[in-house]
Parts: structure tokens; C-alpha cells; sequence
């Protein structure tokens, strides 16, 4: 039950405006133009009072009422996305680069769309204003994605016999025993952090937050926060370096196609590498 | 050197995602510490609730920003401004219960769904926030959106302007019967699609088969008054305009004229037999 104010109509009658705000913000920030932000605004209304005012009834004042709406019209526009879009989760690099990154590398990583077909896309079908040199730009930043299959032992049998490119093989192999021994060695390192410090860095480095958003998400203060992700870094370093994984090593070394398990894992750990 | 956390240890991650709430609270830091830790331990290891997190924090920020570079408003005059657009002003004049010399309705209806206000007529004189909410919700927007999202990704071709102006008809009868009767609108729409013919192959006769059953469930709410406000009038005047079918066309306009006609309600099986009509016509 609510705690300030008992009755959701009312207070939804009041805080209207801010609900418009807040939605229009949220769509607007996820990449969506101005008719989009407006069919959101409406959603958002219509989301308030269906099933008699539950998600109001949910609100308990535990929060300011921004924050809260903030949260649910966040996680309204990411349902609806999904939705659309079908579930993928965007490399770190896209994260960083915003929405429209992150559109561009489901049309050319996941659907498997040539470059012109993905720029058509964006442009024509979903109205995105992205000139095709800034088109271009993002995608040549995406990182690759390769997709692992399981295959049975038939198909394996008639796969040839290493020929010319053998060498090169072996030292793709070499590369790839390297890059999951510097993965473990950064897992390890994490793992020794608290969730928190681990949250830190990762909203930091893999979501590429400001600090200052940081300290909002996490309701930390701001101004020692920049130090204490300082020390967390050297922190991290210095346990690489204790087995023999030099910072320096970590960008060079790991690779977005290297065979480890668990893409997610591997996006954070890449992010992070990046920034020690 | 680094190690782990006691604390980290002993705090198994909760099974379940974080209730919108308790992530706000999180993230205005009223959770007392235990429970601070059990979320940051969730959070930590779900990235659904990471993603959440991060993208909640980066609209805060924008709001933050956005907030800092104009100056701020006060909500008593925002909402009269909100008022005034969703023309709720004009309700007195579409419900005779409360205004019983009306002066007349619209003019005719232009040929174009885009012609339109964005924003419909407001169908309640109540104070009833429920009622000013719906009233200001977009029909238009509505129904775009049910397009991209019911019928885009199964292969559909996209609406033709009339299809657009029947849809945009269906949902303001969705609206105010839910309105009406105070009824979750999801559900409403649900009950009404499950109630419309069988989908056919033309989005319009689809939707207009949607609009015979909205106009049944809106006369068992009795929301006469709805129909004389020009709202779905006007949809049925630019679905008649871009209907290339020289007989539906002419139902179509048949019920938008009914409608017209007089300040008074018209009786529903009218309303209703002209729509069936314009239905059975191609």
C-alpha cells in the first residue's frame, strides 16, 4: 500500500506531467523519434491505470516517485523492445556508442544483414537520420561476433585434413590458449572483489556511465567515488600482475573471438581488459 | 592482495528479479544494508536487472540534465495547459446530462487520419482522474502501435489510411468503454478482438468487424454520449474517403452522416446495423 498518498487515481491526476516526462525522457534517450516517444507517452498513461492503478498501488514511497516511474517506464521500453527486436544483448562497445549502435549491430550481427541492407533498414524502414558515413563508422567499431555450433561426429569425419593453413592454425590456437589464461586470471581477480566493486566497474566500463551516473545508480557519493574506481583499477592490475597478466597484455591478448564460454562473461571481461 | 568477501559469500543472490520498487529504492539508497547487499548481489550476477539498473540511471541523469537547462514549471499550469489540449473544456458540450443546450458538433470531418488533432476529443465530464487519463490517451498512437506490434512482424502489409482511420475508430470505443466501465483497457481490447469476426484477409474489414463489437460492448456500458463527439466520426468519414469500394464506401458514410445528423444520441442498433452493413458490403 502506498504510504504518503492512498489513492493512485489522485495522485496520478497530479503527477501527470511528470509521468509524461519521464516517459518522454526514456523513449527519447533509447533512440526512438518523436512520433515513437509520443505512442510511448500514451502506453505509459494506459500502463498507470490498467489493472486499477497496480503499478501506483505497487509504489510504497520507499523511492521519490521519479525514480520510481523511472524504473518502471525503463523497464517498459526494454519489454517493448525486446518484444520487437527479439532478445539480444548488445556488445559493450554498442552499450557505449548508444541505441543507434546497438540497432546497427542486431541488424548486421544477429539478423545477418549486408551493410547496405542494415543503413536501408535504419534509414528508410525505421526512420533513423544516420548519414551512411557515421553508418559506417559504428559499424567498422562493432566487434565481431562468432557464432559457436555444436556439430555430430559425421560431420567432423568429413571435415579435410589440416592443409597449407595448418601453421596458421597453430597459432590461432596458441592465441586463443593465451587470451582464456588471461580470461581465468581476470575472473579470479573479479571474483575477489565485493558485488558492489564488481557493479562499479562494470556499469563504469562495460556500460560506459559517467561517474556521476554511477554514483546515482548506486546511491553513492559522487566526488570519492572517482578515486575509489582509481584503486579499484590498480586493485585489479595488481592481482593480474600477481599471475602474470600485465594490464598492459589485456587488450592486445583478448579478442571478441576468442572461444570462451558465455558471451556476456566475455563482453564484461573484454570491457574491463579495456580498461586496465 | 585481493580476497573475497565474507559478506559476498555468505549472501546467496535472491531467486527473483527486483521488484521495480525495491530497485528505485536501491537506487535513492533508502534499503537498509541487508538488504542493500541482497540486491547488489542480484544485480551483480543478473544482467536483465544490470541492464535495468544502468539504463534507469542514464534517464535519470538526462532528466537531471534535461531539468538543469530550463527553467522549471509549475504543475497547477501545466496541467490546465494538458487540460485545455485534450479538450476537456468541450466535455460539458458532448454529454447532455450536464449540458443540455449543446451547441453544434464539429464540422465535417476531413478525408485525412492525419488531419486530425493528435490528441481526441475528452468523452467524461467527471473529475475522475481515471476518466481525464483515458481521455488524453492517443488513439492514434494506439493504433499505430498495435499495428507494429500485432501485425508488422507476421508479414502483414502495412495499413492502408483508412485501415489507419478504422483502427484509430476501434480504439476510441476501446477507450471509452473502458472508460465507462472503468475496466482494465487491456483486458477490454482483448475481449473485444476476441469477440470481432475471425481475422480476414483485408485489415479493414478486420477492424470494423473490432469496431461492430466495441459499439455492442459500448452500448452495454452505456456510453451514448461517446458517438456524438465526432471522434469516431470522423475516422468513419476518412475510411469511407479512401475506401476504393464504391459499396462500402457508401455504408461507411451512411454511418458517419447517421452520426452527424443530430445533437442526439442515435440509437445504437442504427449505429450498429450501418457498421454491420459496411462490413457485409465487399
Amino acid at each position: 500500500m502506498m504510504a504518503s498518498s492512498p489513492d493512485p487515481a489522485a495522485l496520478l491526476a497530479q503527477q501527470l506531467p511528470l509521468l509524461d516526462e519521464v516517459a518522454r525522457s526514456v523513449a527519447r534517450r533509447g533512440g526512438s523519434r518523436p512520433d515513437d516517444q509520443e505512442e510511448f507517452v500514451a502506453r505509459a498513461r494506459l500502463r498507470m491505470v490498467e489493472d486499477d492503478y497496480a503499478v501506483l498501488r505497487k509504489f510504497e514511497g520507499r523511492s521519490s516517485l521519479r525514480t520510481y516511474l523511472t524504473v518502471v517506464l525503463q523497464r517498459l521500453f526494454l519489454d517493448e523492445r525486446v518484444r520487437r527486436w527479439g532478445r539480444w544483448r548488445s556488445s559493450a562497445v554498442a552499450r557505449r556508442m548508444g541505441p543507434a549502435a546497438q540497432r546497427i549491430e542486431i541488424l548486421l550481427r544477429r539478423d545477418g544483414l549486408s551493410a547496405d541492407e542494415a543503413w536501408q533498414t535504419l534509414t528508410w524502414n525505421e526512420g533513423w537520420a544516420l548519414p551512411r558515413a557515421e553508418f559506417e563508422r559504428v559499424a567498422a567499431a562493432l566487434p565481431p561476433r562468432v557464432r559457436h555450433r555444436q556439430v555430430d561426429e559425421g560431420e567432423l569425419e568429413s571435415v579435410s585434413a589440416p592443409g597449407p593453413a595448418a601453421e596458421a592454425e597453430v597459432v590461432a590456437r596458441e592465441r586463443a590458449e593465451q587470451a582464456e589464461g588471461t580470461c581465468r586470471a581476470l575472473r579470479c581477480a573479479l571474483a575477489g572483489l565485493t558485488a558492489e566493486e564488481r557493479v562499479i566497474l562494470k556499469l563504469r566500463y562495460q556500460d560506459g556511465l559517467t561517474v556521476g551516473a554511477v554514483a546515482r545508480a548506486l546511491a553513492l557519493p559522487e566526488k570519492p567515488l572517482f578515486r575509489r574506481i582509481e584503486r579499484l583499477r590498480e586493485r585489479l592490475r595488481a592481482a593480474l600482475e600477481q599471475q602474470g597478466v600485465r594490464g598492459g597484455d589485456l587488450v592486445a591478448v583478448l579478442g571478441e573471438d576468442a572461444p570462451y564460454a558465455g558471451a556476456t562473461t566475455t563482453e564484461d571481461i573484454h570491457a574491463l581488459g579495456q580498461a586496465i | 592482495m585481493l580476497s573475497a568477501r565474507p559478506s559476498d559469500v555468505t549472501t546467496a543472490p535472491p531467486p527473483r528479479c527486483l521488484e521495480a520498487d525495491e530497485l528505485a529504492a536501491f537506487m535513492d539508497g533508502t534499503l537498509d544494508a541487508a538488504a542493500r547487499q541482497r540486491a547488489l548481489v542480484h544485480i551483480d550476477g543478473c544482467p536483465d536487472c544490470h541492464e535495468l539498473l544502468a539504463e534507469s540511471a542514464r534517464s535519470l541523469d538526462a532528466q537531471a540534465g534535461a531539468a538543469a537547462s530550463k527553467p522549471r514549471l509549475r504543475p497547477w499550469p501545466v496541467l490546465a495547459a494538458l487540460a485545455a489540449a485534450a479538450g476537456l473544456t468541450a466535455l460539458l458540450v458532448h454529454n447532455p446530462a450536464h449540458s443540455p443546450d449543446r451547441p453544434g458538433l464539429p464540422a465535417t470531418p476531413g478525408t485525412s487520419a492525419e488531419a486530425r488533432p493528435s490528441t481526441p476529443p475528452a468523452r467524461l465530464a467527471s473529475a475522475d482522474p481515471a476518466a481525464a487519463l483515458l481521455a488524453a490517451a492517443d488513439p492514434a498512437a494506439l493504433a499505430r502501435h498495435a499495428w507494429s506490434d500485432d501485425e508488422a512482424s507476421r508479414g502483414f502489409a502495412p495499413p492502408s489510411e483508412r485501415d489507419q482511420a478504422l483502427m484509430t475508430g476501434v480504439y476510441q470505443v476501446d477507450l471509452a468503454v473502458g472508460e465507462a466501465a472503468h475496466a482494465d483497457t487491456a483486458d477490454l481490447r482483448e475481449r473485444v478482438q476476441a469477440g470481432a469476426p475471425a481475422r480476414q484477409k483485408h485489415q479493414g474489414a478486420f477492424e470494423l468487424g473490432r469496431l461492430v463489437e466495441s459499439t455492442r460492448l459500448a452500448a452495454a456500458a452505456r456510453t451514448e454520449s461517446f458517438f456524438a463527439d465526432g471522434s469516431v466520426r470522423a475516422a468513419l468519414g476518412a475510411a469511407a474517403a479512401a475506401e476504393p469500394d464504391p459499396g462500402r464506401a457508401r455504408a461507411l458514410r451512411g454511418v458517419a452522416q447517421a452520426l452527424a445528423a443530430d445533437a442526439r444520441p442515435r440509437p445504437w442498433t442504427a449505429i450498429q446495423s450501418g457498421l454491420e452493413q459496411a462490413l457485409r458490403a465487399r
